[in-house]
């Protein structure tokens, strides 16, 4: 122990300064003890005064850790030796883990309990508030928990990914906290938490047993063995296989006839004014044979191959006026028009032949031609001009009916006339509706007899002597009662328009008329016959859906238009004056390079319009459907623009209208400059 | 191999089928049968009890049967057919060319 001395003063600060003076120490150099507090007088009169005792330190650390090695875990110690002397009376204290008090005569200290650890109070547990004196024996058992992790391996259906979901392990670790004296103590705890890894080599034993071979990834593995929190770690991936590429045609020119028209960013539409079609002499190569290119096989992460998807070769067959060379080279062998019809696995390459005339009059007859037809002046009063491929009209045509399975060029004028473009696709998508019903009628027929054919009554070896005929019969006059009609107007359709149809077409209408409408000697025996003829059914089906993408598009193009009806199942271009007083109608694209003075204008994409309308005010409806859009850069009152059902007529002049839906279905006029 | 035999009743006149109802009745149903019924005015029983199998031949052989009498104002049934036999009328919906109150259940 240092020296000791006692001082007074007015005040316990003022007390302690002046034994800190004599002493020459600092207060952090000293133990103080409080003796007395001093009380103020009546008026500020002192009546009693402050009374420290004061003693200088000799070893400040010595001292502390004495103390504390005295006081065996949890052993309430006497508590005079607190530094700064309070008033600690009847309060308790958490110090470096262990549990203080100091008595009182009045009053007993509290402690509560907490999760995490477990107090025992002279060897019994407590499990709520108690109170505690110096003469207790206080133990106090910090409670560690370990939570062990588990993981899983799951391997994805493909076979291409394996994945470890893991729940992460911890180890919880727990210290009593510090607390100051007060007669209520809560005891509490600080968690630390240490995450526990998976062992890898238990993992990577795992993946061997599982057969998981190829692609791990160990740093995946080893990431997800010490990760702090749960989750799902991708550890292998294998490879997929590649995609290869199936045989095509490539043409050596191109032969699509750049009818598309483009719109340059000024807004003005740039027409590619191609009036000729493309045509080939005789031994030029038209295109080549692509054959297909393989995919490369793919590994899953259990190391099996995965064969990529299959490529098919595009088998080319050679139409009229072509010939295959080398099983690649198409070259024609006539002149005309190179024609390309892709259907799914096969293709065929034809060059469709050319008749000219100079001009079509009462003299040279109507036209009906297999090929293309080219004239060199006009079409004269009243005749016609029919023609499986495109039709080219050098001059005029006037009050003529002209009928193109595929496109019509008129360089000049169209007075008075009928053009049809596309007409063969008109006939089927006509033909469409009842072909599909055609080949679901099949079907369910086909699977009458199936379960006929199950029915132990039911002879079924008869039908091999006489054919499905009876039976046929007997179905289409109870099950099937609509399904003749619907045969006969099939074949009816199809023989109607032989000369726009592709042979094909001609030839199943020969085969359901054979097979169902003479059912004497209908060559069907057996289910698979009916399945067939449904597919083949659904196959000029498609091939009709397929090629109005695929195939090259039809259009008209004309100079000028007066009078006539124009119908198109592509687009319709007026590269000239405009059309007066005419119905234009197209599936596709409507635009007119010049003006559109009466008349209606109808395309299911777009109309494009450089001027509508005239002084005389003569009324003119552009429509589109729905999806459509109108573009008009000059129009006149009266005129009606109509998108799906909305429609609205101008009455005034306007210019660079713009009209479409929005989102909601309402029409959108947009005018200006 | 088919045949028939024809029963007097009092007010109908019972056919009773047996064998095969097949392409090889032709001959028999068309001529010997219609012979035997052709001047009757009574009603026409046909008994499927003895009737185990059928195809499409001899159903049309049926059908031409029943429309036959029908012409005639006689008023055709069929009855006892055999639950298999009766699946096969039901595929084909048989009652939509016989009428639907021939078939006797």
């Amino acid at each position: 122990m240092g020296e000791t001395i006692t001082s007074k003063g007015k005040t316990v600060k003022e007390a302690l300064n002046l034994a800190l003076n004599l002493l020459d120490k600092k207060q952090s150099e000293v133990d103080i003890e409080i003796l007395s507090q001093g009380e103020k007088g009546f008026l500020g009169l002192i009546s009693k005064q402050a009374v420290v005792r004061v003693t200088v330190k000799e070893n400040t650390e010595e001292l502390f850790s004495k103390e504390i090695s005295e006081q065996k875990n949890g052993i309430v110690p006497s508590t005079n030796d607190l530094s700064i002397q309070d008033d600690l009376e009847g309060k308790a204290w958490i110090l470096n883990g262990k549990v203080f008090c100091k008595d009182a005569l009045n009053k007993y200290p509290l402690i509560e309990p907490t999760k995490g650890l477990h107090v025992y109070k002279n060897g019994k547990i407590l499990n709520s508030t108690d109170v505690i004196c110096e003469t207790d024996l206080i133990k106090i058992d910090i409670l560690n928990e370990e939570i062990a992790p588990s993981w899983e391996t799951k391997i994805s259906d493909d076979r291409l990914e394996a994945y470890l979901t893991v729940k992460a392990g911890v180890k919880i670790s727990r210290i009593l906290k510090d607390k100051k004296p007060s007669s209520f103590i809560r005891l509490e705890v600080e968690e630390f938490r240490t995450p526990i890894s998976i062992d890898a080599a238990a993992v990577l034993k795992k993946l061997t047993d599982l057969n998981i071979v190829h692609g791990i990834d160990y740093s995946a593995i080893s990431k997800a063995c010490s990760s702090g929190t749960d989750g799902t770690f991708l550890i292998a991936n294998g490879t997929p296989p590649t995609k290869g590429k199936s045989g095509s045609f490539k043409p050596t020119n191109d032969l699509d006839i750049k009818n598309y028209v483009k719109e340059r960013y000024d807004g003005s539409v740039d027409f590619r004014e191609t009036k000729e079609f493309p045509s080939v002499n005789y031994g030029q190569i038209i295109g080549e044979v692509i054959p297909p290119i393989k995919g490369k096989a793919g590994i899953t992460v259990t190391g099996s191959t995965i064969h990529p998807e299959t490529v098919d070769p595009l088998h080319v067959r050679a139409g009229t006026g072509v010939l295959i060379v080398n099983d690649s080279k198409v070259v024609a062998t006539e002149t005309g028009h190179p024609d390309v019809k892709i259907n799914g696995k096969s293709a065929i390459v034809s060059v469709v032949p050319k008749l000219t005339f100079k001009e079509v009059t009462l003299e040279t007859g109507n036209v009906h031609y297999l090929g293309s037809v080219e004239v060199k002046g006009s079409i004269e009063d009243s005749m016609i001009v029919e023609a499986r491929g495109n039709i080219l009209v050098q001059n005029n045509t006037y009050r003529a009916k002209v009928l193109s399975g595929r496109s019509i060029i008129v360089q000049k004028n169209v007075i008075g006339s009928s053009l049809t473009a596309g007409n063969n696709s008109l006939v089927k998508i006509k033909l469409s509706k009842s072909l599909m019903h055609l080949s679901i009628e099949l079907k369910k027929m086909s699977t009458a007899l199936r379960q006929l054919s199950q029915v132990s009554a039911f002879k079924v070896n008869s039908l091999h002597i006489t054919g499905l005929g009876p039976l046929i019969k007997i179905l289409c006059n109870s099950k099937f009662k609509n399904f003749l009609p619907l045969v006969s107007e099939i074949v009816e359709k199809i023989r109607e328009h032989s000369t726009l149809l592709e042979a094909e077409w001609l030839e199943f209408a020969n085969i359901l008329y054979k097979d169902f409408i003479t059912l004497q000697v209908s060559t069907l025996k057996s289910e698979e016959d009916i399945t067939k003829i449904a597919r083949q059914a659904e196959t000029l089906y498609l091939s009709m859906k397929s090629g109005n993408d695929d195939e090259t598009p039809t259009f008209i193009k004309a100079g000028f238009v007066q009078n006539s009806k124009l119908y198109s199942s592509g687009d319709i271009i007026i590269f000239g004056h405009g059309a007066y007083n005419s119905k234009l109608f197209a599936e596709k694209n409507i635009i007119i390079n010049g003006y559109v003075r009466g008349g209606e204008i109808h395309a299911e994409d777009s109309v494009s319009i450089n001027e509508v309308g005239n002084q005389a005010g003569i009324n003119v409806k552009i429509s589109v459907s729905e999806k459509g859009k109108i573009k008009l850069n000059n129009v006149s009152e009266n005129t009606t623009i109509q998108v799906g059902r909305q429609s609205h007529t101008l009455y005034t002049k306007e210019t660079n209208i713009f009209a479409k839906l929005d989102n909601l279905g309402r029409l959108i006029i947009t005018k200006g400059e | 191999m088919f045949d028939f035999k024809i029963k007097n009743e009092n007010s109908k006149i019972v056919v009773k089928f047996e064998g095969d109802l097949d392409i090889e009745a032709t001959e028999i149903i068309e001529d010997n049968l219609t012979k035997a019924l052709q001047k009757i005015s009574n009603n026409v029983e046909i008994d499927f009890q003895d009737i185990y199998f059928v195809d499409s031949s001899g159903i049309g052989l049926l059908i031409t049967l029943i429309s036959d009498l029908k012409d005639k104002s006689i008023k055709p049934t069929i009855i006892n057919l055999q639950e298999d036999v009766k699946t096969v009328f039901d595929l084909l919906q048989l009652d939509e060319i016989l009428g639907k109150d021939v078939v006797v259940l």
